[in-house]
């Protein structure tokens, strides 16, 4: 009886939750195991696949282009935790001050362009004899050194608005009292903002720098629509070198390999930021 | 000083003014630019146009054949948006008002979901599209956004749906509405606003996404704006009042949209609709 009742409530269900989840497992659940699979056999996409054990991340874990990916990975990853979200907090801090919400959607705007445009537009501003690097003199986007910085700085420009966004709405859930206190008791801007505004944001500050760190493994697009991983690999990610191993070099094992550790880079940054998170809390 | 930037003061003001500026100079560039004839643009190239050369833009659109592009475009994120609409509102409704087994683990499955990168299935996932027939089709395409969007959108329509309170639903079907009209009814109007957030980021998704195309339509008569903008450079290489033009019509409507519904983005996105 009871189990009649169940059966009828799953039917029930399915025609919610059915289509949704239906192609959900069909196209990203299970491709995304089937890439760990993968990742351990030899395969062009066109021939037999062959099992190989653990012999494609040997190949790509002792590659250069791969540590060198993973490291301006990293690299990409300390700039984002830090130089966007400080001007987030600074954003919100400010917005929540003045109340002049009508900054909002000029911040939030280039968020929502697509990033091929904005390539195209930093691309001319970098431009060695055109826009600004007629001035300075340099090619910003064209020398190893400082490439991937240059593209960082663009990116910068359409995702701070972002974390205003996010930060400014996670303002306007803090009780006006403790401000209304804290200028009666004569406490600075700067200790408003240290002792009241940042903890009250903290789970939210915590979330983003997290998502930050899978986010930053999982960079393409800007790079692609700029330099493609060029001059001399100085900008090569580990999603431009999946792609390139994948879909010119026909070497679906490799590419497989390295989307495996993306994810597990993701996660690893997650557990250390967690880890040191803890850390800092227990001192 | 302490004082006025204390109380949210001139110093405070001047801040955001230049944060204002500097998100509007790259778009002053790009705007500048592509208003410019080719001489005036090289002679000139920061400052305003001698004359406004809107002749860039027509002839962007003919010469790039954009229209093709964003007939593509427009389908893509007209089929996305629909699909997504149909699949994830009756998953948002069942995820908030019916209970049942697993509720709460598909709901932390789906927001696992929208931190999936892209690149953990996309192998897979083109090798068994081109199997089928999928690569270089727009219907193809729109199934994959349909499954990489609806997570974001049933987590979001979710939390609109479970503000609904449970005695205005069990009201309805005390009168006999069925469960499908009860959603019409009553359901509906008020998640309307949750509704039109899908909708724009949806539709803003959709048409500013790059690797996907990229990967899954390589035949110039699919291709949408992003991957024709994309090829744009080794066309036109030092046309560049012509490559801006071709942007910022790229962009032009999600910046239409972004104008008229900006709060919709906002709470969307930045909101705590991300967080389920």
């Amino acid at each position: 009886m009871k189990g009649m009742k169940r059966k009828r409530k799953t039917i029930m269900l399915l025609p919610f939750i059915g289509p949704a989840l239906l192609l959900n497992i069909a196209i990203v659940l299970v491709p995304s195991v089937a890439t760990v699979v993968l990742a351990f056999f030899e395969w062009s996409g066109l021939d037999i696949p062959r099992f190989v054990g653990i012999k494609n991340f040997v190949t790509v874990l002792t590659e250069s282009l791969f540590l060198r990916a993973v490291a301006h990975n990293i690299v990409w990853t300390a700039i984002f935790l830090t130089v966007p979200i400080a001007m987030g907090l600074l954003g919100a801090e400010l917005l929540r001050r003045t109340k002049r919400e009508l900054f909002q959607p000029i911040y939030f705007f280039p968020v929502i362009l697509p990033v091929v445009v904005i390539g195209l537009i930093w691309r001319y501003i970098y431009h060695p004899t055109r826009g600004l690097g007629k001035i300075l003199g340099v090619s910003l986007l064209g020398q190893p050194s400082t490439a991937l910085f240059a593209i960082a700085f663009a990116n910068i420009w359409a995702w701070w608005g972002f974390l205003c966004a996010v930060f400014y709405s996670a303002t306007q859930g803090i009780p006006h009292d403790l401000y209304e206190a804290a200028t009666l008791d004569g406490a600075t801007g700067w200790q408003e903002f240290r002792y009241i505004t940042l903890p009250q944001i903290l789970p939210t500050l915590t979330f983003m720098e997290v998502m930050t760190i899978i986010w930053s493994f999982q960079v393409f697009d800007w790079i692609w629509v700029t330099t493609q991983g060029g001059p001399a690999g100085a900008t090569e990610l580990l999603a431009t070198l999946l792609y390139k191993r994948a879909f010119y070099a026909y070497k679906m094992g490799e590419a497989s390999a390295i989307g495996v550790c993306i994810s597990l880079f993701g996660l690893a940054g997650v557990g250390l930021y967690y880890y040191l998170a803890r850390r800092g809390a227990e001192i | 000083m302490t004082k006025n930037f204390r109380s949210g003061g001139l110093f405070s003001q001047i801040i955001l003014l230049l944060f204002a500026l500097y998100s509007f100079f790259p778009l002053y560039i790009a705007l500048s630019a592509s208003l410019k004839s080719r001489a005036d643009l090289f002679a000139n190239p920061l400052g305003l146009p001698k004359e406004l050369y809107f002749t860039n833009y027509v002839q962007a659109f003919e010469v790039g054949n954009l229209k093709q592009a964003f007939f593509n475009s427009g389908l893509l994120a007209a089929g996305a948006v629909l699909g997504v609409l149909l699949t994830a509102i009756p998953a948002a409704y069942a995820l908030a008002k019916i209970p049942f087994r697993g509720s709460s683990f598909l709901v932390g499955y789906y927001f696992f979901c929208t931190t999936i990168p892209a690149q953990l299935f996309i192998i897979p996932l083109y090798l068994a599209f081109s199997r089928f027939c999928l690569t270089n089709s727009l219907f193809g395409l729109i199934l994959i956004y349909i499954a990489i969007f609806s997570p974001f959108a049933i987590l979001l329509m979710r939390s609109y749906f479970m503000n609904i309170p449970n005695e205005l639903l069990e009201a309805a079907l005390i009168d006999g509405a069925s469960m499908l009209q009860a959603f019409w009814r009553i359901v509906f109007p008020v998640a309307r606003p949750g509704v039109i957030t899908t909708v724009v980021i949806v539709a803003m998704w959709s048409w500013n996404n790059f690797l996907l195309p990229l990967t899954f339509l390589n035949q110039e008569r699919v291709m949408p704006v992003t991957v024709r903008l994309g090829m744009l450079m080794g066309r036109w290489s030092a046309a560049w009042e012509l490559i801006m033009a071709s942007a910022i019509l790229g962009a032009l409507p999600v910046a239409l949209l972004f104008a008229f519904l900006h709060r919709r983005f906002i709470a969307g996105l930045a909101g705590t609709g991300l967080k389920g």
